[in-house]
């Protein structure tokens, strides 16, 4: 059996997505379903609930400290919105964060996650898009694949890392030579598992091109560069520091105004201290 | 980092980071508007008393010595093994440069 059947059998054994997930979905799925008998079935589990609250209020989706209900959450937000935050908590918690080894440490991967969506966040809003609701969802998810090599294949994964310094090699290149795949293509694996929407499993596919196969995808881009950004800056690790030069084309997707990103990196930095404390620590 | 002025301090180029509202909530000037005479006028005669604008980055490289600047950037050039080649990637190092400079320096 080679690598990716195996993996394709591993991700079976993740532990499922909490059942307030797959409610909120058959909720969704409903045109009947109200904003209410959405915030009802959030705050069923009471912990989730706070955690959805906390992330709420948190600065990325700009209504810090207002939202004091979860139907209020629902109102500001949205119901894909609020799903997403369900989303993302649970796979969060569907993955070890105590094991470790020196290249690889889930929490920092998860820091370096979590500026990637932010980063990818403000980039959307600055050109422009008006349904930000995937963006900050798909910088979460865009490394996903890696988790699964650490989960399923570590000392593989740890191999990976010796390959890269030995060879000279980027993470990719290791990956290959290692798995006979990369990460982004067990992330696009699991993507297809979970059902996610075809834009997020191209951000996961195409995160290291930048470009994904429709034109007029701005999902796949925001996050190439979201990645990119929160490397720069130094927020989070997730095992490869490597940064190439930008791919050309990105600039004529991404019409971002003149000196955003200096003018946006203190509130940056300050979103991730606050969303990684909300999410990771708390 | 942002800072709050009057309409009547408003030089061309500045950048507002919050939009400008009415008592409506309607919007009169979006974010990452790039100010000039005209705004300012429209904003005088709005009766508009303050705005939120990016603090000019002019102003905080003054505060950042040249030198540690171009250290940081000598540093940053061999991390990245590339240097910027248009607008955008000089944005991207300046980014990373102050970002460095601060939390060398505490702040």
């Amino acid at each position: 059996m080679d690598f990716l059947n195996y993996l394709i059998n591993a991700i079976d054994t993740l532990p499922t997505l909490p059942t307030i997930y797959s409610a909120i979905t058959e909720a969704m799925g409903n045109p009947k379903t109200s904003a209410d008998k959405l915030a009802q079935i959030v705050s069923t589990d009471q912990v989730s609930s706070i955690k959805v609250l906390k992330v709420a209020n948190s600065p990325i989706f700009g209504f810090r400290g207002r939202i004091e209900t979860i139907s209020q959450a629902v109102f500001y937000l949205g119901f894909n919105e609020i799903r997403n935050i369900v989303f993302a908590l649970s796979v969060m918690n569907s993955f070890s964060k105590s094991s470790t080894f020196t290249k690889f440490k889930p929490v920092e991967f998860w820091e370096h996650s979590i500026a990637t969506g932010i980063t990818t966040r403000l980039i959307g809003a600055g050109i422009g898009v008006k349904t930000l609701e995937n963006f900050f969802l798909a910088g979460i998810l865009h490394d996903i694949g890696k988790l699964l090599f650490f989960q399923f294949a570590k000392k593989d994964f740890e191999r990976v890392f010796e390959v890269m310094e030995s060879q000279n090699l980027n993470l990719l290149e290791a990956e290959q030579n290692v798995f006979g795949a990369t990460h982004t293509k067990a992330g696009q694996l699991l993507a297809q598992k979970w059902k996610l929407p075809p834009s997020l499993e191209n951000a996961i596919s195409y995160h290291h091109i930048g470009i994904a196969q429709s034109d007029s995808d701005t999902l796949t881009p925001s996050v190439y560069l979201g990645n990119m950004v929160a490397k720069m800056l130094c927020l989070g690790n997730a095992g490869n520091e490597n940064i190439p030069r930008p791919e050309q084309t990105i600039w004529k997707k991404i019409l971002l105004p003149p000196g955003f990103f200096v003018r946006n990196r203190k509130k940056l930095e300050e979103e991730f201290q606050h969303t990684t404390r909300i999410m990771l620590y708390e | 980092m942002s800072m709050i002025i009057s309409p009547d301090q408003i030089e061309e180029g500045m950048i507002l980071v919050a939009h400008v509202k009415n008592k409506h909530g309607q919007v009169l000037l979006r974010a990452d508007t790039v100010l000039t005479p005209k705004h300012q006028q429209f904003l005088i005669t709005w009766g508009v008393t303050s705005i939120a604008i990016a603090e000019p980055v002019q102003k905080k490289d003054n505060n950042i010595s040249s030198n540690a600047k171009t250290v940081q950037e000598q540093q940053l050039e061999i991390r990245l093994g590339w240097y910027p080649q248009n607008m955008q990637e000089r944005d991207l190092f300046d980014m990373a440069i102050q970002s460095t400079i601060e939390k060398a320096a505490g702040i």
